[in-house]
């Protein structure tokens, strides 16, 4: 079956769930790839920085992925290939479909953070749902103030972006400090945990907001390292994952305590979940 | 400060590991410190040596490393500025527990670590906030290693 005839057929089929194909897929490292989007005809809503789209491969099933940019229509997820559904997207070639339903949950609070400074910290592939909130302060700088953006990273070779970075790495008005768990040969940037960064920012934390998005662990040890500097809880937002499947809410799936990440999340003010954040079977 | 005259006195009194010492112990300090430049690529000490200098990181970025047999050097930290290098040129048996090379330019204050543990025999109280200042530095690499080990950036569903 072509891929013309497998979207008739789909288009057809009467499932919810919008058709897009792949326009380009860059390679990001072994096993994430970022994948542009376009829909086939009428794209879903305009998505906000933060929220997810479930992603489905046809005959595989569907998994959550955070929106890494898009503009116009079209959108940008990037991916790694851990399992099966994953695995399958990110081995679709250019010209592929790949089913969209969303943008679900909320997204970073970038209209309250207007005039304050902004602290980023993101590891791993946290920084995916981080970059068009990233993108959204660059192209609105003269509504914040300082903006710190820090990167933590198994090795040079898991690093996201690596071209954005590059570029960021370069502008005056944003700190961008990176670091890997492992250096190899050719590296001169930081060896140590994202949270050793913290030593090489000056932070006022009445007047800063930090985003936060990696594995939980990660998170937990970076709330740790926030608060020893002064933050409230309040100024403090995290990214949360979960296992989403409906993403409205309804089947439970990705319950937190008294939350559904799907809706109420994925980004929560971390005074609203620091009750379950962290906590054994929540 | 590249190229500058370097003032020794406000350096050390700036710099965070010395913070809150009183004037008499810095300008004893100066006494037994150096100036140093190390440049992009520069060994500062090797593994297994007996080295008994203690550095003051001004600015630059230094990296830890072991030499693996057969793999090559394996770089495990970086210190920077504001930061202690160097801190067991001040343990017995002051043999340096890793390698450290400059991987930028880097300005450092030297130490002479006997002369400076001559000091804290005179002076316990200095002693004692010297090493109290080592351990929080030591604790917190300790924290670091410790999370590090979890593998912070892996985990999460494998859908």
């Amino acid at each position: 079956m072509t891929t013309e005839q497998l979207l008739d057929e789909l288009m057809a089929s009467g499932l919810n769930i919008t058709w897009y194909k792949i326009l380009r897929k860059t390679r990001e490292t072994p096993d994430t790839y970022t994948l542009l989007l376009k829909p086939v005809g009428e794209a879903l809503s305009e998505y906000v920085p933060g929220q997810f789209n479930m992603l489905y491969s046809f005959g595989v099933g569907e998994a959550p992925i955070s929106i890494s940019g898009g503009l116009q229509g079209r959108i940008e997820h990037t991916i790694r290939g851990v399992g099966p559904v994953t695995r399958s997207l990110i081995e679709k070639s250019v010209g592929g479909l790949v089913g969209v339903r969303g943008p679900f949950g909320n997204g970073w609070p970038l209209e309250e953070t207007k005039g304050c400074d902004v602290l980023i910290v993101a590891g791993g592939m946290g920084l995916a749902p981080l970059l068009p909130a990233i993108q959204y302060v660059q192209k609105n700088r003269r509504h914040y103030g300082e903006f710190h953006v820090l990167y933590g990273a198994r090795t040079p070779a898991d690093l996201l972006y690596k071209r954005q970075l590059e570029s960021w790495s370069g502008k005056p008005d944003t700190q961008l400090l990176i670091t890997v768990d492992k250096g190899e040969a050719g590296w001169n940037g930081y060896i140590g945990v994202v949270t050793t960064l913290f030593r090489y920012v000056k932070l006022n934390p009445d007047n800063t907001y930090a985003f936060v998005c990696g594995p939980e662990i990660m998170m937990k040890f970076t709330v740790s390292e926030l608060k020893n500097r002064g933050f409230v809880d309040d100024r403090i937002f995290l990214s949360m994952e979960r296992n989403m499947k409906c993403g409205v809410g309804i089947c439970g799936h990705c319950q937190f305590g008294p939350f559904f990440i799907c809706r109420d999340g994925p980004v929560m003010r971390y005074s609203s979940v620091k009750f379950f954040f962290g906590k054994k079977e929540v | 400060m590249s190229g500058q005259q370097i003032d020794l006195l406000t350096v050390l009194k700036d710099h965070p590991f010395l913070k809150g010492l009183d004037d008499d112990t810095i300008r004893e300090m100066a006494k037994i410190s150096t100036v140093m430049r190390f440049a992009e690529g520069e060994r500062i000490f090797d593994e297994g040596e007996v080295h008994r200098k203690l550095y003051l990181i001004i600015y630059g970025h230094v990296a830890l490393y072991f030499h693996i047999p057969a793999r090559g050097e394996f770089r495990f930290e970086t210190i920077g500025s504001g930061e202690l290098l160097g801190w067991s040129s001040l343990l017995e048996p002051f043999r340096k527990t890793s390698g450290a090379v400059a991987v930028k330019d880097t300005l450092a204050i030297a130490l002479d670590s006997e002369k400076l543990q001559r000091m804290m025999d005179r002076d316990p109280q200095l002693g004692y906030t010297l090493y109290r200042k080592i351990v929080m530095v030591v604790a917190e690499r300790l924290r670091a290693t410790r999370i590090r080990l979890i593998d912070i950036y892996g985990g999460g569903e494998k859908l």
